[in-house]
């Protein structure tokens, strides 16, 4: 594989000179660049800079995968402490991103990480933190819990 | 940034991941969002279609198959069918079979109460009874 330089542009005209082996993790880019192999600057319409800085730093760490169990632990612990360092908000801007640039492995890694944060969520904090309006009438939204009753047992109480 | 300016498809690829039990609490945050909890596809992917089931029926031990796969739309209640019953020889009596009041299961073998209130270990596979 070339060293090529390849130059992103994200929405709001920050630039990245990134090797074209780590921009053609994502399949986006890969696409274009199989379609005209002397472009070396990509605009990305859709992704601010603070969010493309994260998906390359990503892109980076992944872009040569070995098969190795060693260095599978190891990227699954980087993976890890990577995640950690986002709000489910960012989180939500990366999936948004990590589809858009269609990079598979983040998309999977982010998607798990928001459904493990929104399995302790009570109904009220899905509301609060995502923006979810609620339209059940009183009675309607007794109605639905009552149904499900069953599930609330453990995590009734919304944790702090 | 709010739930809603995700595609459809990314919010059920995040929502396929969470566990039965909070999807079914979580059906109380919204009407959309129940809507979007009962649509299907949720839990296609990875929650088990079948599972099977050791249960009593008139004092025998049968295995009973539960079938999920009407998960896709969370009207249709799944299907139990009583799949087989054990044939377990009585160990006194080697030609009855024993009537049994209580079943308990672990590592693959059954631990019975009787009706005349013995203990009896089986063994599914081989029909042995102790």
């Amino acid at each position: 594989m070339s060293s090529n330089k390849i130059v992103l542009t994200s929405s709001d005209g920050e630039s990245f000179e990134v090797e074209e082996v780590v921009a053609r993790k994502l399949q986006i880019v890969g696409h274009m660049l199989e379609d005209d192999c002397v472009i070396n600057e990509i605009p990305l319409q859709n992704v601010t800079g603070d969010i493309l800085s994260m998906v390359i730093e990503y892109c980076k760490t992944h872009v040569d995968e070995e098969e190795s169990e060693e260095a599978q632990t190891k990227l699954k612990t980087w993976d890890e402490e990577f995640m950690k360092k986002f709000d489910i908000k960012t989180l939500l801007q990366i999936i948004l991103a990590a589809n858009y640039l269609n990079v598979k492995g983040l998309l999977d890694l982010v998607s798990q990480t928001i459904a493990d944060t929104i399995k302790d969520y009570t109904p009220e904090q899905i509301r609060e933190v995502f923006g979810v309006e609620n339209d059940y009438t009183e009675e309607e939204e007794a109605e639905v819990r009552k149904e499900n009753a069953w599930a609330f047992d453990e995590a009734d109480t919304p944790k702090p | 940034m709010d739930w809603r300016s995700l595609p459809m498809d990314l919010q059920k690829e995040i929502l396929s991941r969470v566990p039965a039990t909070s999807l079914a609490r979580l059906r109380s945050t919204s009407k959309q969002w129940n809507a979007l909890l009962k649509s299907a596809n949720i839990h296609s992917t990875n929650a088990p279609k079948e599972s099977l089931i050791i249960m009593l029926e008139y004092f025998r031990v049968c295995l009973v198959r539960a079938n999920y796969l009407h998960e896709l739309d969370i009207n249709i209640a799944p299907s139990v069918n009583v799949t087989s019953q054990f044939y377990l020889e009585d160990p006194q009596s080697k030609s009855s079979q024993v009537d049994i009041r209580k079943v308990f299961h672990c590592d693959g073998l059954l631990l019975c109460n009787t009706e005349d209130d013995r203990l009896v270990v089986c063994n599914p596979c081989s029909g042995e009874t102790k």
